[in-house]
């Protein structure tokens, strides 16, 4: 799209169900610790009948990281413990807001 | 023969209480005490939860999704990071729908259809975020093995997507760059729909009925011969004025938003 060079919200798709928020953090944190301002994680979930992927959402700082941290993920394989192979996709997210910085406390 | 006896799914009353004032008690005289009720809850546990029982909006009437959209928006005032997720994760469903095809859930993709539209209406996503799904319905999967499985010839239900969407929001696309660019869309859908050949009766009268509300005056196709020619112009005429177009866009898109204001009657109090 044609203003995507401004664009900082990615979407990391396809990641193992029963991948953990921690144990993909230190993935992305080896490289990318402190260049994105606000990352969100979407448990999957697996059952007999239905399975959805673990997603998570992150923002960086600056629109140039995005493609760096593409190259980087998009296409990366996860393992899990029975050897399932998952292929991540990283993608813009189609919605680019963030939660604003102020977050006001509800008083209820 | 023995049978065991049915499991009954056992919810904490947490659980079951917001699924009493979503599922049960909203409607559009109660929507401020609902919004209340959602905002004392212990916040950091039940808000994922929360999020995907708005992911369960086709477990509730379908006439009632704006006020889950409207709550959405009431609750964004203080839990920024829970409407934003709404959004994100609604885009999600829709893509995950069209990854799939799968017949059974066809009811809730148009459920979540309608939710994005109604998400729209109260200023929760951009009409570039509309327009994005819009053309990603079009052409998801096409051009590789599986459009075959994802898009056959004779299933229709993008086109009742498309429908669905616009039926919601599109009357808001009718002045500046949104109204030029649901023009445009509208050429693009006219392309799909012909290169479904005869349509059931049912989405021809939809479909019909859609023109008439977002754009009487518009040409119906008739051959892909003729819409291709109006898409060869569309495109040249936006090559020479693509230039100025980008700076008017800024202008009137300011102007489009604040007349989308009717959200926050139910703000917050």
């Amino acid at each position: 799209m044609k203003d995507s060079p401004d664009r900082t919200k990615v979407v990391l798709r396809h990641l193992p169900p029963a991948i953990s928020q921690a144990m993909l953090m230190d993935q992305i944190d080896s490289v990318f610790a402190g260049r994105y301002h606000w990352v969100t994680f979407r448990p999957g979930k697996s059952s007999l009948k239905y399975q959805s992927h673990s997603r998570a959402y992150i923002d960086f700082k600056k629109p140039e990281d995005v493609i760096e941290f593409a190259e980087f993920f998009d296409g990366h394989l996860f393992v899990n413990e029975k050897g399932t192979q998952y292929r991540t996709t990283v993608e813009y997210a189609p919605s680019q807001r963030v939660p604003k910085q102020w977050s006001k406390k509800d008083g209820r | 023969p023995e049978r065991s006896p049915r499991v009954t799914k056992v919810r904490p009353p947490l659980h079951q209480y917001i699924r009493k004032l979503l599922f049960a008690d909203l409607d559009k005289t109660t929507i401020e005490h609902v919004l209340r009720q959602l905002r004392k809850l212990p916040w950091s546990d039940c808000e994922p939860y929360l999020l995907k029982c708005f992911m369960k909006i086709h477990r509730g009437k379908y006439g009632q999704i704006h006020l889950i959209a409207s709550l959405t928006a009431g609750l964004s005032r203080y839990h920024d990071e829970f409407a934003v997720a709404v959004v994100d994760e609604v885009l999600e469903e829709i893509r995950v729908g069209l990854e799939l095809n799968d017949y059974g859930m066809q009811q809730r993709r148009i459920a979540h259809m309608r939710f994005l539209g109604e998400l729209y209406n109260y200023e929760h996503v951009d009409s570039s975020v509309i327009f994005e799904t819009l053309y990603l319905i079009l052409v998801f999967g096409h051009g590789t093995p599986e459009q075959d499985s994802l898009d056959p010839p004779e299933d229709c239900f993008r086109i009742r997507m498309v429908i669905t969407l616009l039926e919601t929001c599109g009357h808001y696309f009718d002045r500046g760059s949104s109204k030029r660019k649901l023009d445009r869309f509208l050429v693009h859908f006219q392309r799909y729909i012909l290169s479904k050949g005869a349509l059931p009766l049912d989405i021809e009268f939809d479909l019909q009925d859609l023109f008439a509300e977002l754009r009487s005056n518009m040409t119906r196709y008739s051959s892909i011969e003729e819409v291709n020619a109006a898409i060869t112009e569309l495109e040249e005429y936006e090559h020479t004025v693509s230039t100025e177009k980008a700076i008017n866009e800024k202008l009137s898109d300011t102007e489009n938003r604040s007349r989308r204001t009717i959200s926050c009657a139910i703000s917050a109090k």
